[in-house]
């Protein structure tokens, strides 16, 4: 059995903080209305509540499954700050948030299976076809 | 025995004294590079407590940009103010982190009271020391940022081998001869002490972040998106005609005062980003007490030395923009 690094760790929640940031550069010209901007704002303070749970994770998984989860997360992360910058929908910027909330509470959780589980409901949410 | 042979004796007593003094004096050396990263590690660490102190105070800063009416339930029948669970929930979290801000306070006085006594040593003093170890070592265990403690079982045992050295150079009424083996002990524990303040001030500067990106949420999706709804409603009552003015005229109003609180935002933006600027200002200052502290550890026998004279004026001067930018961003604004 291995264990994700702490420094993997740290890299984990910088890519969700950057997430969170990214969320806030949705230029203002993509209509909404205050309900969706409220909703996305909400999201936004509770993806920052995620992200504070996950700094000392400690996973503990095979090799092999540990190196799918890193690889996955890494997959999933990069792609909806990818997604995010070119959206022009807040509903999907909506969804992408509320994935990317899953998938903090499922890191917090350590668990391999419901982190890979999320991390394919993000990519899902930022409609991208990969295989993790 | 005469007055004048009284007055002569009188005179080689006080001689006397004065040469013992001297004698006395000479044993000591004059060790103005230790003085001086004495004063100006003293400087800097004096200034940290306010980014400590900050810790909770960003969380709870971050939870009050959650929305007015997510924070509160109206309960009937009697109407009353009842947090809802999820604000309730964010405010404990942050209170939760008091209790490691004792223990990063703890350390920084260890980081604080190591560079004091060297200092002392270095003029001949006696050294003072008023921490209790065994409050020290539980402050250190206590450390917990969601789960996270920068201070190991290691660097809990680095920091209190400093703490009970310096205790005992204290209650020893030890001076200058000591100085050398402080700075020996400094050397094997003084890193993993700071490694752990530099590991807080990673984790200090995440909280940071986050705080940063929920102000621009609130300012972004709540204020300017209302603002932007706002302008298309007074556009439509406009083109509606006079009978609406009144009506535009109060939107008007409410968009004003959004427009205050968006500014507002962008005020906490520039605070917390100046924090932010700190925090790395903090994590070099601790760096430069690191390595200016082997140089002193590797120059321990020729402490008087010009070479380290030079070296450690220059870390003096490195230092007090680092400080003063610290002060600048911890100073009673938050």
């Amino acid at each position: 059995m291995t264990q994700l690094s702490s420094d993997e760790a740290q890299k984990i929640m910088d890519a969700l903080l950057k997430a969170q940031a990214d969320l806030n550069n949705l230029p203002l010209t993509i209509d909404r209305t205050p309900e969706e901007g409220e909703e996305l704002h909400r999201l936004v303070l509770a993806l920052g509540d995620e992200i504070d749970k996950i700094g000392n994770i400690a996973i503990v998984a095979t090799g092999e499954e540990l190196e799918r989860v890193v690889n996955g997360l890494s997959i999933a992360t990069e792609n909806a700050n990818g997604a995010i910058e070119t959206l022009n929908n807040i509903r999907k910027a909506i969804k992408i948030a509320t994935a990317l909330i899953g998938l903090a509470t499922a890191i917090a959780s350590q668990q391999p299976g419901p982190i890979l589980s999320a991390a394919k409901s993000v990519l899902n949410a930022a409609e991208f076809q990969v295989e993790i | 025995m005469n007055l004048t042979s009284i007055k002569y004796q009188r005179i080689l007593s006080v001689n006397i004294l004065l040469l013992i003094s001297y004698l006395l004096q000479s044993c000591t050396v004059n060790l103005p590079a230790v003085r001086e990263f004495s004063k100006a590690t003293v400087a800097s660490s004096s200034s940290f407590d306010g980014l400590v102190d900050d810790l909770p105070k960003s969380c709870f800063r971050r939870a009050s940009f959650t929305l007015p009416g997510d924070k509160f339930l109206l309960e009937p029948p009697k109407f009353e103010l009842e947090l809802t669970d999820t604000y309730s929930n964010r405010l404990l979290g942050c209170d939760k982190y008091k209790v490691s801000v004792l223990g990063i306070v703890e350390a920084q006085n260890v980081l604080q009271n190591y560079a004091e006594a060297l200092g002392k040593l270095a003029s001949d003093d006696v050294v003072t020391f008023s921490t209790e170890t065994a409050a020290l070592k539980n402050a250190l265990q206590s450390i917990d940022i969601d789960g996270q403690n920068p201070f190991n079982d290691a660097r809990v045992g680095a920091t209190m081998k400093i703490a009970e050295f310096i205790f005992n150079i204290a209650v020893k009424g030890y001076r200058q001869k000591k100085l050398k083996d402080t700075i020996e002990i400094g050397n094997e524990n003084l890193y993993e002490l700071v490694d752990g303040l530099n590991d807080f001030a990673i984790i200090y500067t995440k909280i940071l972040e986050s705080e940063k990106n929920t102000v621009k949420s609130y300012q972004k999706n709540v204020l300017k998106t209302e603002i932007i709804n706002l302008n298309k409603q007074i556009d439509n009552l406009e083109k509606m005609g006079k009978r609406f003015d009144s009506l535009v005229g109060l939107l008007e109003v409410r968009r004003d005062q959004l427009k205050g609180e968006v500014f507002e935002a962008e005020s906490s933006i520039i605070l917390v980003e100046e924090k932010q600027s700190g925090a790395k200002d903090y994590m070099m200052i601790l760096e430069k007490i690191s390595s200016t502290h082997k140089q002193l550890y590797e120059s321990r026998n020729d402490l008087d030395s010009q070479e380290l004279i030079d070296l450690i004026k220059s870390y003096s001067q490195e230092l007090i923009p680092l400080i003063k930018n610290i002060r600048h961003a911890f100073i009673e604004q938050s």
